[in-house]
């Protein structure tokens, strides 16, 4: 969460050698390194002899983009990691990072055999899940030598017999992976030319693919993208046992870290400020139209200009802007799967789970129900610096994406429904006394009010009025504790708070994303990171990237671009020279 | 299809024309737009621009180089009497508006058969038969002990029923007047009913195994997906589980808009295909009609004007979207328009993929299987099988091997040929037959596929086909094969506003997407004779539509 003020106003006719647009991690990474790192000699380096003048336009109120960390009312220490909430012990760009910021890691603890599962009507504990799958009333119906495996043993399975059939040793680094993308070949394809929807069908029974779609907890990892990108995905980062570690102060503080620094080496960051518009301008510069909170309209002339935003981000922005005049790059745009999350955060008094029968710690329970995935965070007591016997907890009650995602997304009030850029304060009003209204009438079906109902919409202490993560209504709560029920099959006390994060909203447009089939990602993301041969823009981010959905991809392909179109040297001092960035 | 050749339409261009009406988009809602401007009775002041009692100026414009819209008949090679339905491919007896507009346009009806007790379900590798599933250990499901035996049909009566008893009501209601009064006040655990999803409303009040069994069972991964409530329950208890009489036409489906366009042109309408609208605004040129329409012609490859006193957009929401509207007063941008941003946006496409194979013999009527008509229905991405006729004489047989949606439809994208491919890929019709085809020959990895789930579904060898060949109507324009309201939408307020979405400007939407039948030709027709009567200054058509029937908010 980021106290700082922000700069909501304009500066018409402004001229930079950087204009970066979107404060997520990208973003603000780009802007940190230019005024802070070393600069390559000649020509390609972004420096005009002075330190660069680098600023970052950002449309919402605050920084971040998809890392959102609050702290929920009762529980000023549990961190409530409302986007991306976690990294592997692997993705050393990101270690090194925190470790360089002087930022506090701590273990992201994923549970032990007592955690859930709870499929089709059926509730196992995680270390007897494999050898239930041998029982033939197992709910899945699935073929003999598909059984006694957790999920992500078969999705391993599968991966090993089409990396034996094309002939290749499985990957174990990011690098083999990109040879073995490049050059697997599956039934006379090659790998990004498959589904990988239907590569799992070629090798599993229906009902096999059903238990591994649901048990593996995501719907996107399934997602029918391209094969060797989505065995990549899954090996990677779920089924090789990896170590998950978060940040003390909420993972947020990556950006926000950056953001002061940034700030500190004198660069500027303009808030509530939308980019509409690229066009043009003289002596190779480009002119960035604008459009301030207030409407008031700006531009920004600039020499070089980085997009450190998502796809759905580059869809809204003018699509007559000269970055799309030959098509590629509305073509290129399009080469990623836009994947929709939710996520649904309640507190309670007490951490129920914990207690018999249960004997939950943390990590997650994982069911086919809408629900899909619930975390155990944590407790306030027991945080560092947690309130003494304040045992309020909080849960990531719902995690879910793809279809998954639209049980909930049908209970959002019409107001909390986009992402209110502007903070609109009538909007609010009428925000809060829909809420209102919602608690006032009583009905047998209804469950009772939770305490917090009443309180202001969500948004950071001490930051502008623009909301994001919004409060859930009675009814969202209603489904979430039903469903919560269900799978520990225990009595669930009343939540006193709970809030939601849906990233299908504007401008994001997805949680993460996904390379389609036949894209060739090597290119792709080359091109994304310089579209235009005779123009010095930039796209960086997530979306693009060779490890989606991840922080370290964000950060790789950004890496890669300051490197090599924003002339800066390796970062030496702080990241092992032998660190493979991907393609 | 092959019968579209008759139709004349104009692949030129005529820089400056100017207009009463200019109506987008030839699917059924657009040619009826202009056959009735043109053929029906207009009140005396008649749509805004044209003079007393003249006839209206009226002309048609498609992007594409075929009619039709979201119907689209074929006639494979060796079958000329039996239909490859690509689109929408039936109505039912409830359908007034479509039947009487088949009557009056001398098109020939005909039963569209659904099948007997042999129909089948593979559901959960499982293959059952409706008898099935009164029979609870035969049922792949964990339900509870009150859902245990019953079927889909009765799992989803349940729900509305207890939705009634929520609100002290007996009776369901009998037709769609009642349930559109019905379903401003319905209420859900205390809230108006359209604040929550059709998934949302199920779960209350049944478990999540009888949810799945409903979807899986039903066919159809979209009418179970969490649009609003009320128009589900309303769409469910109208359309689906009174099980009523489906017809279809022996010309094709698509012998509606077919006739429509023909009996457009006789009465002076002139139908401009390959000449998609890109944008339009206020004219400026004076002298001409207030509204300018900016329209790309494929052949020359080149931009030309038309100048109208009103504009029609029969078009779906994602047809709306690829125009390029931004910086005129139509921008559909949330900043810029937001009332008709949230009017645009309050309903959501919905993918849906269709292919058809032919084989020499109809392997399906042998035993054991014993298939007549229907569908068998299973949850492999297949999902719905249609046994669609055979060819008296030639015995050459047609198989709707797949029709899917949802999350089914991306399984099938990852077969069909990729975008370079498609350059060079087969199509119906071929073209020089009446245009370039939209829909593709499958390629040999979707065939593969499809015999193999064939065989899954059936238990028994399959024969390989002659001809394979598939639609993905989520393909631009079209963005899906049909629409859903989406929750927190009042369909009420919305569907009278969006057919004149600006106050003072004479711009009307219509079509199946915002109608109150979405996925039906009856609901493209109710929407849009309401729009023509609303704004368009046009009597209704007494003399064919009975005078009482319902159309709609």
């Amino acid at each position: 969460m980021d106290k700082e003020k922000h700069n909501y106003g304009m500066q018409d006719g402004l001229d930079l050698d950087v204009l970066i647009v979107g404060a997520g991690v990208s973003g603000l990474y780009t802007g940190w390194r230019l005024l802070s790192g070393e600069h390559q000699e000649g020509a390609k380096s972004a420096r005009t002899g002075a330190a660069p003048r680098v600023h970052v336009l950002e449309a919402s109120h605050r920084i971040g983009g998809r890392l959102e960390t609050l702290f929920l009312e009762g529980m000023p220490h549990v961190r409530g990691e409302f986007g991306g909430m976690r990294y592997l012990s692997s993705h050393l760009l990101v270690a090194n990072l925190v470790n360089f910021l002087g930022l506090r890691n701590t273990f992201f603890p994923m549970g032990d055999g007592n955690n859930l599962f709870y499929l089709r009507g059926k509730r196992y504990r995680s270390s007897e899940l494999a050898a239930a799958t041998k029982d033939k009333n197992f709910p899945y119906r699935m073929a003999k030598g598909e059984r006694g495996v957790s999920p992500y043993t078969l999705f391993n399975q599968v991966f090993q017999n089409v990396f034996a059939a094309g002939g290749m040793q499985p990957p174990n680094t990011a690098e083999q992976w990109n040879y073995l993308k490049s050059n697997l070949m599956y039934k006379g394809k090659h790998i990004y030319d498959v589904g990988f929807w239907n590569m799992m069908l070629d090798e599993l029974s229906n009902e096999g693919f059903n238990y591994v779609a649901d048990a593996g907890g995501y719907y996107s990892n399934i997602v029918n993208g391209g094969a060797g990108e989505g065995m990549e995905e899954i090996m990677g980062d779920f089924s090789s046992n990896p170590t998950y570690l978060t940040l003390e102060h909420g993972y947020d503080q990556i950006p926000i870290g950056l953001a002061k620094q940034f700030k500190r080496y004198g660069g500027e960051i303009w808030s509530r400020n939308r980019l509409l518009k690229l066009e043009r301008g003289r002596n190779g510069k480009i002119k960035a139209h604008i459009e301030n909170w207030t409407h008031k309209k700006w531009t920004i002339t600039a020499r070089h200009v980085v997009l450190g935003m998502p796809r759905r981000s580059l869809e809204l922005l003018d699509q007559t802007s000269f970055i799309f005049e030959s098509g590629q790059l509305t073509q290129d745009v399009a080469t990623v799967i836009k994947e929709p999350a939710h996520k649904l955060f309640m507190g309670y008094e007490s951490p129920w789970w914990r207690k018999a029968p249960l004997h939950l710690q943390s990590g997650e329970a994982v069911t086919d129900l809408p629900i899909r995935q619930t975390y155990y965070f944590g407790t306030e007591c027991e945080q560092a610096g947690g309130e003494k016997g304040n045992t309020n907890s909080l849960l990531m009650a719902g995690y879910n994406d793809m279809w998954s995602m639209y049980f909930w997304k049908g209970l959002e009030l019409k107001d909390q429904q986009s992402n209110d850029l502007e903070g609109d304060p009538k909007k609010r009003k009428r925000y809060l006394k829909a809420l209102e209204q919602d608690e006032g009438s009583h009905n047998p079906y209804r469950m009772r009010p939770y305490k917090a109902l009443k309180k202001k919409p969500l948004s950071a202490p001490g930051e502008g009025p623009g909301i994001d993560v919004y409060m859930a209504s009675e009814a969202m709560v209603h489904y979430a504790q039903m469903q919560l029920r269900e799978i520990h099959g225990v009595r669930i006390p009343d939540p006193y708070i709970a809030a939601f994060r849906d990233w299908s909203q504007d401008p994001f447009g997805a949680g993460y994303h996904a390379w389609a089939t036949n894209v060739n990602v090597e290119e792709v993301m080359k091109r994304m990171r310089k579209p235009l041969k005779d123009a010095n823009v930039y796209i960086c981010g997530e979306a693009y990237s060779d490890n989606q959905g991840w922080v370290e991809g964000a950060l790789t392909t950004t890496e890669k671009m300051v490197q090599d179109h924003l002339g800066l040297k390796w970062p030496k001092d702080w990241l092992p020279e032998d660190y493979y960035l991907g393609w | 299809m092959s019968k579209n050749t008759s139709v004349k339409t104009n692949r030129g261009q005529q820089p400056d024309l100017d207009l009463d009406v200019a109506i987008i988009g030839s699917g059924v809602s657009g040619l009826y737009t202009g056959w009735r401007l043109l053929t029906g009775r207009i009140k005396p002041h008649g749509p805004a621009g044209s003079g007393a009692n003249a006839k209206p100026r009226v002309n048609v414009f498609e992007l594409s180089d075929r009619i039709g819209g979201r119907l689209e008949s074929i006639f494979f090679d060796g079958m000329p009497d039996v239909a490859a339905e690509f689109g929408g491919m039936r109505y039912t007896d409830q359908h007034v508006l479509v039947s009487s507009l088949v009557s009056k346009l001398g098109l020939t009806p005909r039963d569209f058969p659904m099948g007997d007790k042999n129909n089948l379900w593979l559901l959960r590798g499982e293959r059952l038969k409706a008898e099935d599933f009164s029979d609870p250990k035969k049922v792949p499901y964990d339900l509870r002990r009150s859902e245990k035996g019953k079927t889909t049909d009765q799992l989803i009566s349940y729900v509305l029923q207890q939705v009634l008893e929520e609100n002290g009501i007996t009776k369901l209601p009998s037709g769609r007047q009642e349930w559109d009064e019905l379903k401003k006040v319905l209420k859900h655990r205390g809230e108006r009913i359209f604040k929550f999803g059709w998934w949302n409303v199920i779960l209350d009040y049944l478990s999540s195994e009888a949810y799945q069994l409903i979807t899986d069972g039903g066919g159809y991964y979209t009418s179970t997906m969490n649009w609003g409530a009320g128009e589900a329950m309303e769409f469910l208890s109208l359309d689906f589980i009174p099980q009523p009489t489906y017809l279809t036409l022996e010309e094709g489906y698509d012998g509606i808009p077919i006739k429509l366009a023909r009996a457009f042109a006789a009465a002076g309408g002139e139908i401009w295909t390959s000449n998609g609208l890109v944008t339009f605004d206020h004219s400026d040129k004076r002298g001409k009609p207030p509204l300018k329409l900016t329209i790309q012609n494929q052949a020359a490859g080149k931009q030309w004007n038309v100048y109208a006193h009103n504009i029609v957009l029969a078009l779906p929401q994602r047809s709306l979207e690829l125009l390029h509207l931004s910086e005129t007063f139509f921008d559909l941008d949330r900043e810029a328009n937001p009332e008709l941003n949230s009017l645009v946006y309050s309903v959501s496409p919905q993918p849906a993929f269709k292919l058809f194979m032919g084989y020499e013999y109809p392997w399906w009527q042998a035993k054991p299987l014993e298939l007549t008509s229907g569908r068998s229905i299973t949850d492999l991405p297949i999902r719905q099988i249609y046994y669609f006729g055979t060819e008296e004489g030639s015995k050459r047989s047609l198989l709707m091997t797949s029709y899917d949606d949802g999350q089914a439809v991306q399984v099938w994208e990852g077969l069909g040929w990729t975008e370079e491919e498609e350059k060079t890929a087969p199509r119906y019709p071929a073209e020089g037959e009446g245009g370039k085809g939209d829909v593709f020959c499958a390629p040999p990895r979707m065939i593969a596929f499809a015999q193999n789930q064939l065989r899954l579904v059936h238990g028994v060898p399959i024969p390989e086909p002659y001809v394979a060949a598939y639609r993905d109507w989520n393909d631009d324009p079209y963005g899906g094969g049909w629409h859903l309201w989406n929750t927190q939408v009042k369909v009420w307020d919305v569907m009278r506003r969006i057919r004149k979405p600006l106050k003072n400007e004479n711009v009307f939407i219509c079509g199946e997407a915002y109608s109150g039948l979405q996925g039906w030709v009856e609901g493209a027709l109710t929407m849009t004779e309401l729009m023509l009567q609303k704004h368009l200054n046009m009597e209704a058509p007494d003399e064919w539509l009975p005078k009482s029937y319902y159309l709609g908010y």
